[in-house]
């Protein structure tokens, strides 16, 4: 038993991502997109100044060889064929803009307009202002407002924070990647961020899911037993818009007509670097040194 | 002024102790871990939250988390750390020691039930069972020590250890043994119960703890500390004076305890919970063979 | 065989008008038959018919000849109907739902109790907060009730036990609270990237079976040449996805009795195989990678040798840990006799999938109907006779191994070189008035989608079925006799999705 038990632990040896301030997503990854103003955008087929999608692996130009209609694959769709295309409805034609609390982060817009959308690797996708989440051209970076957080969030949560996560309605990925912050790579529990078991523990909830008709009174049950000061959050675009599923019959949203969440965190599912760096942020915490005073 | 000395150290050892375990279980999962006394910051974020309390709660619920804690600390005036004598001392303390931690439990276990909730109804009774289970083994080393030194009081047991002929290196050996396990069992540590689990129905001590906020659970958490810290300084005390009997020597063998309780949470899984009555029997078992063995060493000692 | 048109896998869309459609008597009689046969039912479901008529269609599945069968009846739903599950407890999760939404009654169902809740069912006084449990009366026995919300991080579902202080005497499953209403959205809209979402979206651990399931019914109905569907892709997405749930399950299972070495160590190994899907399609769990009639994540030389070096690490690292785990006594205490499914009870419930391979049943898509490069594979379904915890911990630790083996057999051929597969074809019209079967062995069991076409080429009616819906049952079988306390793992070692079943 030892033999087997030593050899997992040499297999096995130091798990923790040590610096997770730098720790860097393949460019495949689609993370914030950068928008193009429609008006300035380069015409499709001239040279692209770095606008290349990343993800077409293999170099397949998507107009290349292997492209079976032309319809399918035809570059340089309008803001108003794309705002038709997402499949959940984030892109607005005008003004140009693309709504991350929808975003499904598919990259089928990028592919139809690289010249308009592209999605670089960045997760830094954490903001605690509901409009923020919308993308314009102008949008350079997203970040939590540090001058929007209640200020008894800072001044309790510093240094502890336990969670509540509750799916009302979730696919399963979000919740997976929640638990996978937790693991021995990611290792939120270095910065004194934990999931508990029972809401009179916690200091606040993490939903996700788009909120169904059958968990709406639960839910409010579980919030009400959370002692103040408590937080809100909402995790992946289904719990912050209804994703693919808004305008569904089964889903009840009154919730969050009543309780505004504290931070909303896009993704499908959220990646937990950016639920991570999301918390860190609104607690105001710095990833090395000590917390600044405010 | 000596009993003074000893209960610092006793809650210095108490804050030591969790994260001594953290780091341990850290290192060998090779994650980060918590910070080392991240347990200190979880609680300072507890005092400053409200509380809430269901409807079904009455009195006994609310005044509960502060009986447990009154009791575990005046079960820490009883002990000596090292060469520093006791704050209190009396003949037969040694019992009441064992009783002021059963007092402890036995608010929490009203407590649970108060809440009218059938998990922490679950929870109390085997919380009650184990402890049942668990206090004859207590009982047994707090014995075995007095049988050898023939005093019954805490302070006086260890002042008189140090004059004691070197074969209770074995006993006072067997009882750290007895006393790591004691530990697990009252704290509710693997293979008796996991404290990081999050399934209710497997849950002992969690469980009854399941329904305070703030305060009330701030208080429950130095409560277990202190207990923990009380009963590894029992066997540290016991072992140091066997060879070297000063407060550095405890506080090193109390940490080594918190060390292999971490390596021992890393490398085992938890017992069904049916068998959990059989492994605190057999811990009960072996506290008895402890006792019977100084018995048999000081008799051999007597007559030879 | 008359009375029913037999399909195989993936061999085309049917005309509606030629599946054989007759009165509920000999449709009820024939279907009792096949199963009677040894055939199990892959989908079974309701429509609105002509007039206030229902049609109903049966989907079943004959493992031994790998065909699929399809047959329909016309009812009228206001006469009650005899009930299948009288016969065949495993068909009572589809006369459930047909009760549920349609208000369809029949005269001898045993076990009538709302199945999920859906929006739009017939009798909307049954809620989520008054479902009808199984209660007793006395002072004997105590229930406890767990859920909805559950204390970790998981899904919600409602559990009533009934038990004998601590152990479990009766174990009932409340589901309903997930329900979102999936297949209505598939046929709210036209937009195939919509639906090809949602596909995915029904539960996010099973994206790439279930986009698979999906992809195979409208590349049917659109009549896409089967050259153009990526088989090599599809297979080792679904293989890599097969490999990281077995491996977070294995994870879960020894966090709950609290091994924390087995649990850091499966961690690490699934973040090493989603991180590979991630450089591979940009998704930890695969959306987006399997699309109907191609892919956008064609299989490039970095990507071979990535996925490679990084699955040949993880069989040699999870080996150690699978050896570690049968070597632990403590391990082997909790797991062993320990939550039992007998081979009788899986087979009369209809099983499928992980939880019937563990009760000796050889329930395997990949070897009954193999589509893709399946065929190539040879696969021969991993199969335990125990039935209990470890039994279904083996069959995870065995798969994983054999997975990786089919992944390094099929990445040999993909560096062979060949033609790249083309990009996806979401615009392709579908044929009209058309039924088409898309079936999927994900790693939880059998996934079926059902695609009817309208007059006009739009999809008029989308039946899903995911496996969970026939294994809930199994779990609350297996827990009887068992300690309260050993609920968890037995529920982990099934891992079943409650999404997946409610919709």
């Amino acid at each position: 038993m030892f033999r087997t038990k030593f050899r997992v632990l040499r297999s096995h040896g130091i798990q923790y991502i040590k610096r997770l301030d730098e720790a860097a997503l393949p460019e495949i990854f689609r993370g914030r997109p950068v928008l193009t103003d429609p008006a300035e955008a380069a015409h499709p087929g001239d040279p692209q100044n770095g606008d290349a999608p990343t993800h077409t692996a293999g170099g397949d130009d998507i107009s290349g060889p292997g492209a079976c209609n032309g319809s399918t694959t035809r570059p340089g769709m309008t803001p108003g064929e794309l705002a038709a295309l997402c499949p959940t409805g984030a892109i607005t034609a005008t003004p140009f803009s693309l709504d991350l609390g929808r975003c499904l982060f598919c990259g089928e817009c990028a592919r139809r307009a690289p010249h308009l959308i592209r999605f670089t690797n960045d997760y830094h996708m954490a903001a605690n202002d509901r409009r923020a989440l919308v993308i314009t051209p102008q949008t350079t970076a997203l970040t939590p407002d540090p001058d929007l957080v209640r200020r008894e969030i800072t001044r309790t949560f510093g240094h502890a924070l336990k969670l509540r996560e509750v799916c009302a309605g979730g696919e399963g990925s979000t919740e997976m990647e929640l638990g996978a912050s937790m693991n021995v790579n990611f290792d939120f529990g270095r910065y004194g961020i934990d999931f508990t078991a029972s809401p009179r523990h916690a200091d606040g909830l993490v939903l996700t899911g788009p909120f169904t008709e059958n968990m709406a009174r639960a839910l409010e049950l579980c919030y009400e037993a959370i002692a103040e000061p408590k937080l809100l959050i909402v995790a992946g675009a289904d719990a912050i818009s209804g994703g693919l599923f808004a305008g569904s019959p089964a889903i009840d949203r009154r919730f969050l007509d009543r309780v505004a969440p504290d931070l909303y965190l896009p993704g499908n599912p959220v990646h937990p670097l950016t639920f991570i760096h999301g918390v860190m942020a609104l607690t105001g915490r710095p990833f090395t040194g000590k917390k600044r005073k405010r | 002024m000596e009993g003074i000395i000893s209960l610092t150290l006793l809650v210095f050892l108490a804050l030591l102790m969790p994260g001594v375990v953290n780091r341990t279980r850290a290192v060998m999962a090779g994650r980060r871990g918590v910070r080392f006394f991240q347990h200190l910051h979880n609680v300072g974020t507890l005092l400053q939250k409200g509380a809430v309390y269901s409807p079904s709660a009455g009195f006994i619920f609310r005044a509960a988390p502060a009986v447990c804690l009154g009791a575990t600390f005046t079960a820490l005036l009883l002990l000596p750390f090292g060469t520093h004598g006791a704050l209190l001392s009396f003949n037969g303390d040694v019992v009441l020691f064992a009783y002021l931690l059963a007092l402890g439990r036995a608010a929490l276990i009203l407590a649970a039930m108060e809440t009218g909730s059938s998990f922490e109804g679950m929870g109390a009774a085997r919380e009650a069972l184990y402890g049942a289970l668990a206090e004859p083994a207590l009982l047994l080393t707090a014995g075995t020590l007095a049988l050898v030194t023939g005093q019954t009081s805490f302070a006086r047991i260890f002042a008189s250890a140090g004059s004691l002929p070197p074969q209770m290196l074995i006993v006072m050996g067997l009882i750290l043994y007895v006393a790591i396990k004691l530990i697990i069992v009252e704290t509710g540590r693997i293979p008796v119960d996991d404290p990081r689990t999050h399934l209710e129905l497997t849950m002992v001590h969690e469980v009854m703890v399941l329904d305070y906020c703030g305060a009330d659970l701030a208080l429950l958490h130095v409560a277990e500390w202190l207990k923990a810290a009380a009963l590894a300084t029992l066997a540290a005390n016991a072992v140091a004076s066997a060879f070297a009997f000063n407060p550095l020597t405890v506080l090193a063998l109390a940490l080594a305890q918190a060390a292999a309780i971490g390596v021992v949470e890393s490398l085992q899984a938890r017992n069904k919970l049916a068998r959990n009555a059989t492994y605190i029997l057999t811990i009960t078992a072996l506290a008895f063979v402890v006792f019977m063995l100084a018995y048999v060493l000081q008799q051999n000692i007597t007559i030879g | 065989m008359e009375n029913f048109t037999i399909l195989h896998n993936g061999s085309g869309p049917v005309a509606l008008h030629s599946i054989p459609c007759t009165d509920y008597a000999p449709f009820h009689a024939r279907v009792a038959g096949r199963l009677a046969a040894g055939c199990h039912c892959a989908h079974y479901f309701a429509i609105p018919g002509a007039g206030d008529t229902l049609i109903v269609f049966a989907v079943l599945l004959d493992d031994t000849a790998h065909t699929v069968l399809v047959s329909a009846a016309s009812v009228d739903p206001e006469t009650a109907v005899p009930s299948l599950t009288a016969l065949y407890p495993a068909m009572h999760p589809f006369e459930r739902d047909i009760a549920e939404t349609t208000g369809l009654r029949y005269t001898d169902m045993p076990w009538d109790k709302p199945l999920r809740l859906a929006h739009d069912r017939a009798d909307r006084t049954r809620t989520v907060d008054n479902y009808p449990f199984y209660s007793i009366e006395g002072e004997a026995l105590h229930e406890v009730n767990v859920g909805p919300i559950h204390a970790g991080i998981i899904e919600p579902g409602a559990f009533r036990f009934i038990c004998n202080g601590e152990r479990v005497l009766h174990l009932e499953i409340a589901l309903g609270y997930q329900h979102r209403g999936v297949e209505k959205l598939m046929t709210a809209t036209g937009n195939r990237l919509r639906q090809a979402m949602l596909a995915e979206a029904i539960a996010g651990d099973s994206s790439v079976a279930h986009g698979r399931a999906f992809a195979a019914a409208i590349e049917q109905l659109g009549d896409a040449p089967a050259s153009n569907a990526p088989a090599l892709e599809r297979t080792i997405a679904l293989e890599m996805e097969r490999v990281a749930m077995h491996l977070a399950d294995t994870g879960a299972l020894c966090g709950d009795i609290g091994y924390q070495l087995g649990q850091v160590a499966c961690e690490a190994l699934r973040t090493v195989t989603i991180n590979t899907t991630q450089r591979w399609c940009g998704n930890r769990f695969g959306k987006g990678l399997v699309r109907p009639a191609g892919t956008w994540y064609p299989l490039t030389p970095e990507i071979v040798e990535l996925i490679r070096h990084n699955m040949t690490d993880v069989k040699r690292r999870y080996g150690e840990v699978s050896a570690n785990l049968h070597a632990t006594p403590s391990v082997l205490a909790r797991f062993e006799d320990c939550g039992r499914l007998d081979p009788a009870q899986a087979a009369s419930i209809g099983a499928v999938g992980m939880a019937a391979r563990a009760s000796g049943l050889a329930r395997d898509l990949r070897a009954s109907h193999p589509a893709d490069a399946y065929p190539e594979l040879g696969h021969t379904p991993v199969t335990e006779e125990a039935g209990d915890v470890m039994a279904r911990l083996n069959i995870r630790c065995r798969e994983v191994a054999q997975s990786i083996d089919h992944i390094l057999a099929l990445l040999h051929e993909a560096s062979d070189g060949g033609t790249a597969p083309p990009a996806p074809d979401l615009e392709r019209p579908l044929m009209p008035s058309a039924l088409a079967v898309g079936l999927a062995e994900g790693w939880r069991g059998e996934v079926c989608h059902v695609a009817l076409t309208d007059a006009t080429g739009r999809i008029a009616h989308y039946k899903i079925k995911d496996p969970s819906l026939h294994n809930w049952l199994a779990l609350a079988l297996a827990v009887r006799g068992e300690g309260i306390s050993d609920f968890p793992i037995c529920n982990k070692s099934f891992n079943l999705s409650y999404c997946g079943h409610d919709l």
